[in-house]
């Protein structure tokens, strides 16, 4: 294990890790919008807070990327992984929230 | 953050192996946003597009849809890790056949509600 080259893994990592943070990014634009145009409260108070959570996707990729230049056999915390994917359902549920007031108040 | 007792279990896996898994559970991830954004854009620009209960329903499938990839992602990045570190071979998911079996279907759904309209 000692010595063997990490090659270019851990770069290709830390790239997912943006990308994906840009993804939520946009989500997050796009459900803001949505609250915007409709007027509803819930869902831009939610958008608000899905482009906090990107933001701090963002924020995460940063750190996984110091990790694996420190030691690039370093895992990734199980704690990361389930953030992430609890910011995608999160906003899934804004989604349905907005959806549920857009057919109430249509 | 302590690790959870599964990631301690067994052998570590080679580090690439886990990177790889990681970057999968990424994509996956991605895939999800990528389907909620469809989701999102379908009901804020299909004005025109058939009876607006399809245009719900679609975009409410599509929203659920997401929900179930981004935990399926999850769930699938830990089942690989367990089965790396015990030197199994990697868990089935239905994870893909879903999400095909979905795009087919909202792909026919929408040809119906260009019929309809």
């Amino acid at each position: 294990m000692i010595g063997r080259d990490p090659g270019l893994q851990p770069e290709r990592t830390a790239l997912a890790w943006v990308r994906t943070a840009s993804s939520l990014l946009v989500v997050a634009l796009l459900l803001l919008r949505a609250g915007f145009a409709s007027s509803s409260g819930s869902v831009v108070v939610a958008g608000t807070f899905l482009m906090v959570c990107a933001a701090a996707t963002y924020g995460l990729a940063l750190y996984r990327q110091r990790r694996l230049v420190l030691d690039p056999t370093a895992g990734v915390d199980a704690a990361l992984v389930a953030t992430v994917t609890a910011f995608s359902v999160l906003a899934s549920f804004t989604m349905l929230t907005y959806i549920l007031h857009d057919e109430t108040f249509r | 953050m302590n690790p959870p007792r599964w990631q301690d279990s067994g052998k570590d896996p080679d580090y690439r192996f886990s990177l790889a898994n990681e970057r999968t559970f990424l994509a996956w991830i991605r895939t999800a946003l990528a389907v909620l954004a469809g989701a999102v854009l379908l009901h804020q620009f299909a004005t025109a597009l058939g009876p607006k209960w399809i245009v719900t329903v679609a975009s409410g499938a599509m929203a659920i849809a997401s929900a179930l990839i981004a935990s399926g992602a999850f769930y699938r990045w830990r089942g690989n890790e367990i089965a790396m570190r015990h030197s199994q071979t990697l868990p089935s998911t239905w994870l893909m056949g879903v999400l095909a079996m979905f795009a087919g279907l909202l792909a026919a759904a929408c040809g119906i509600a260009l019929l309809i309209r």
